[in-house]
């Protein structure tokens, strides 16, 4: 009788316990989840655009295109000099007025007016626009973004607060009952291979096949090696460095001046972020190619795709916690690709900004995906990947012929490990410890003579003479945003990762079985040097960025003096024109100017007379049309010096039926005269 | 004291010895960064080459001179201009030319202070006292209207040697009553290069036209108002047509 009392007591006392953790874990969910989706609660309940003043009206001369700032009316205390916006105001006549914003329309860098030009230019993907923001060339697939506006009094007054992107208006949310039955069957699939229970008996003692204590299979505990190296180096870094918008930059100066060897500590965690990268994409290709994520590693190759996906949200949230120019663009970035997502694109920029612009909360969001999210799914990920390792047992050396086969394979590798296996320690251990030392001692070594990344300039969005550029790892991905036709660039975004993700999460149970050596492998060795090609020839174009119109050429770059002697004074105006027209931002002479356009050294022996002016007035390909923006006497004497552009011993292109057609004009002329 | 508790002291004192030296050692490593920002903001540079670099040498010359606008590292220019006119042009740029606005009150980028460096840095670097010998030029701007049909005269008098008969040019210097050129390039920057010539290209100032004889203020003014009336109503047309 006081056997089950007892019993019916302890289960009540044990639902308690749960009902209290619960219900403490459900009070400390409520602020968080609250304030994470406040920005979406809201976008849908109140806009967050206002009425700013962006000064006198007497600032804005009639004709003329000018910068102006406002402060964002919606700030958080932190966000310091990211709230001060710049805008461009147009005063067209005495009543009308365009504002534009300074984010491209196409990845939300700062476009520059060039008033000689009448142009605004983008300085990274090339993106033009005419003086009234409409699209004038490169990949923008619309005008600038304008801000509405009113005149009160003499104050020009604009409707502002939201960092302007394409998307439209919040989108749906998603979900369903099928998905948690969808969870569930995955959930007992996953437990059926994962066989938590009893892994971790197996010690470091167990047996490895002797063939795979080799060189080749020392990239994943390096990889290991220099993860526990930015952790370490990462909470050193999280003493000092404060995660507010008006001061992270400030921190950073500490770290790299005025603390003994802080700039050691930041060049190690940023060099090791670079080697981190690398190094779990070199044991990518050297598993795949190793055929090591055939059955029954199949589980344990789809943790390292997600192992790799967070390693490159490490990167990217370092490269914004390094709050500067770059950081602060880079996520403008972010925001206007996000944008491009049907339906929900408000809503994710919203998410990812955690406010209406970039400012202090979107540090903060980022400084916790960094420190905390990510690092914290990273560690449990690579615990999994570990266990599945010591699990399962380390691929063994493939031999060309040795197919795998699902009924038989465990056997095989059971009897391999048996007859020819060795112990992990210290037969296996010692080569990753010495490959593991080797990568931090070259990861010091680049800290020491390169040392730490950035900080560039100041994160605050009135600078606009400012060139932002991703970090090394992310520089394909720029490369690519400027090649892309511009129609196919959004479905590429949006479409590329997901069947790139969707195929590496897919390939061990698409080739589960057969052949594991490279030797018979020649499409997969072909495919991974097509990417690796593919990859290297991106990140090489965007280390020079040859599509970047290059903004301080026209004012910086001299002509050079030899195609200025011995020239009329009509040429050597051309060549004034071509210089204050801003020409030499996209045409190089001499090697020094822009690579958007063709250098132009020997331009007359490719195009008569006729044909440049026709370039001039009508543009074509990527080139915007200056019929609009240069006077017929301008036109005429650029003309005049493209003509005098060919070397020495090369006569300039002719057009043979030009003296005819003067001739006729001047017969016809000299007949209608009395 | 026995040896071996010395000997474990010398080896501590020698272990603090490396660190000490370590830690001073690394501020010469090449990876430290140098003192101040990576980046300056870009109102706050005052360096006279960088802004030069940036802002002006495409135009006139990586050292101030052998570019095609006027040269800045001519001491006959920069005795002809004083400070305010220089600041005056840097600042607002020439409407109708080439030359465009630098300060951020009339559209450019640079502040004040930036315009103030090149204006006193351009001068302290390029000018010389004893520029002009003792002779003082004709003054920058036009004392009085000139009159074309004098000018005509003087122009045939001083510059027909070298830019031939009607200023359409020869072998020596090229057509200077080109309609697009002139419609390009403002009356005030006609009566600057008759006075400084162009010494890139050996074009000589006021006083080298004729030996001995110097242009008088007159006599610029005169040949400028020549040269505004050979302007045409529609320049820059390549096939010209029709009565």
């Amino acid at each position: 009788m006081s056997e089950p009392t007892k019993l019916s007591r302890r289960g009540a006392l044990m639902k308690l316990g749960i009902l209290i953790n619960g219900g403490i874990a459900a009070l400390l969910a409520v602020p968080i989840v609250g304030y994470l989706l406040s920005p979406l609660r809201g976008k849908a309940g109140q806009d967050h655009n206002t009425w700013v003043s962006l000064g006198s009206l007497s600032q804005f001369p009639e004709g003329q295109t000018r910068l102006a700032t406002f402060r964002n009316p919606f700030v958080s205390p932190w966000d310091g000099q990211t709230a001060d916006i710049p805008c461009w105001v147009r005063h067209v006549d005495s009543q009308t007025f365009q504002v534009f914003a300074i984010n491209c329309a196409h990845l939300g860098c700062p476009v520059r007016w060039f008033a000689q030009s009448g142009l605004f230019m983008c300085p990274c993907h090339g993106g033009a626009y005419y003086a009234d923001g409409s699209r004038a060339s490169g990949p923008p697939e619309r005008g600038l973004f304008k801000y509405a506006y009113r005149i009160d009094g003499d104050q020009l007054v604009i409707r502002a607060g939201e960092l302007p992107t394409l998307a439209a208006d919040a989108g749906t949310a998603a979900g369903g009952k099928e998905a948690m039955r969808w969870i569930k069957s995955l959930g007992e699939w996953l437990d059926q291979r994962l066989q938590l229970s009893g892994v971790i008996r197996e010690t470091a003692l167990h047996r490895v096949p002797r063939s795979s204590a080799s060189w080749w299979y020392v990239f994943g505990s390096a990889a290991l090696t220099v993860f526990i190296l930015q952790v370490v180096t990462g909470i050193f870094l999280a003493l000092v460095y404060v995660p507010s918008a008006g001061e992270a930059w400030n921190s950073l100066q500490t770290l790299n001046h005025d603390l003994a060897l802080g700039w050691f500590l930041r060049a190690m965690h940023g060099w090791g972020s670079n080697f981190m990268v690398a190094l779990v994409l070199i044991h990518m290709i050297q598993v795949f190619l190793f055929g090591a994520h055939k059955y029954p590693r199949e589980f344990t190759w789809t943790v390292g795709v997600f192992l790799l996906l967070m390693t490159l949200g490490m990167a990217f949230t370092g490269q914004v916690l390094r709050f500067d120019q770059d950081a602060y663009w880079g996520l403008g970035i972010g925001a206007s690709i996000m944008s491009r997502v049907p339906l929900m694109g408000g809503w994710l920029v919203s998410l990812l900004l955690g406010g209406p612009i970039i400012a202090g909360a979107t540090l903060s969001r980022f400084f916790a995906l960094h420190v905390f999210v990510i690092p914290g799914m990273l560690i449990g990920l690579v615990g999994l990947h570990l266990l599945m390792v010591l699990k399962l047992g380390i691929n063994e050396w493939p031999m060309p012929g040795r197919l795998v086969r699902r009924e038989t394979y465990l056997k095989e590798y059971e009897e391999l490990t048996h007859k020819d296996g060795v112990p992990f320690v210290p037969d296996a251990i010692w080569k990753d410890l010495i490959f593991a030392g080797c990568i931090l001692l070259a990861v010091a070594f680049c800290a020491v003579i390169l040392g730490p990344f950035g900080p560039t300039g100041q994160p605050d969005p009135t600078i606009i003479q400012t060139v932002p550029r991703p970090d090394f790892f992310f520089l394909w991905l720029y490369a690519l945003l400027s090649l892309l036709p511009p129609q196919l660039e959004t479905p590429f975004l949006l479409i590329a990762p997901v069947i790139g993700i969707g195929v590496l999460l897919l390939l061990p149970f698409l080739s589960g079985e057969g052949e594991k050596s490279w030797r018979r492998r020649p499409i997969a060795v072909l495919t991974v040097l097509l990417l690796a090609v593919i990859l290297g020839t991106f990140t090489k174009l965007a280390t020079y960025t040859p599509w970047s119109p290059q903004m301080n050429a026209w004012s910086g770059s001299p002509v050079p003096e030899r195609y200025l002697h011995d020239r009329s004074p009509l040429e050597r105006r051309g060549a004034l024109v071509f210089q204050a027209k801003q020409c030499r931002n996209c045409h190089a002479l001499g090697d020094e100017g822009g690579q958007r356009g063709p250098a132009l050294d020997a331009v007359a022996t490719r195009l008569t007379p006729d044909q440049l002016i026709r370039q001039v007035l009508q543009g074509r390909g990527n080139m915007p049309a200056y019929g609009k923006n240069l006077s017929p006497p301008e036109v005429t004497a650029l003309v005049a010096f493209l003509t005098t552009l060919h070397p020495a011993g090369q006569a300039p292109a002719r057009d043979a039926s030009r003296p005819g057609a003067l001739e006729s004009n001047e017969d016809r002329a000299s007949s209608t005269r009395p | 004291m026995s040896p071996w508790y010395s000997r474990s002291q010398f080896s501590l004192a020698l272990a603090e010895t490396l660190a000490v030296l370590a830690l001073v050692g690394c501020n010469g490593l090449p990876g430290r960064p140098g003192p101040g920002p990576e980046v300056v903001r870009p109102d706050e540079v005052l360096d006279f080459n960088t802004l030069y670099k940036q802002n002006c040498s495409a135009c006139h010359g990586a050292e101030g001179k052998g570019g095609a606008a006027v040269s800045l590292a001519d001491p006959v220019y920069l005795a002809l201009v004083d400070d305010a006119t220089f600041r005056r042009v840097t600042a607002n740029g020439v409407p109708g030319t080439a030359m465009p606005a630098f300060a951020r009150s009339a559209g450019g980028t640079l502040t004040d202070p930036q315009i103030d460096v090149l204006v006193r840095e351009s001068r302290a670097r390029w000018a010389k006292p004893d520029a002009l010998s003792g002779l003082s030029p004709p003054p920058y701007l036009a004392a009085s209207p000139g009159d074309a049909g004098r000018g005509a005269e003087v122009y045939e008098t001083f510059c027909a040697s070298c830019h031939g008969p009607g200023g359409k040019g020869r072998e020596k210097a090229g057509s200077i009553v080109d309609g697009s050129y002139l419609a390009t390039v403002s009356d005030q920057g006609l009566r600057t290069t008759v006075i400084v010539g162009v010494p890139d290209l050996g074009a000589p100032d006021w006083r080298g036209n004729l030996p001995g004889r110097p242009m008088t203020d007159q006599q610029v003014s005169d040949v400028v108002a020549w040269l505004a009336a050979q302007r045409p109503k529609f320049p820059g047309q390549p096939y010209p047509s029709g009565p």
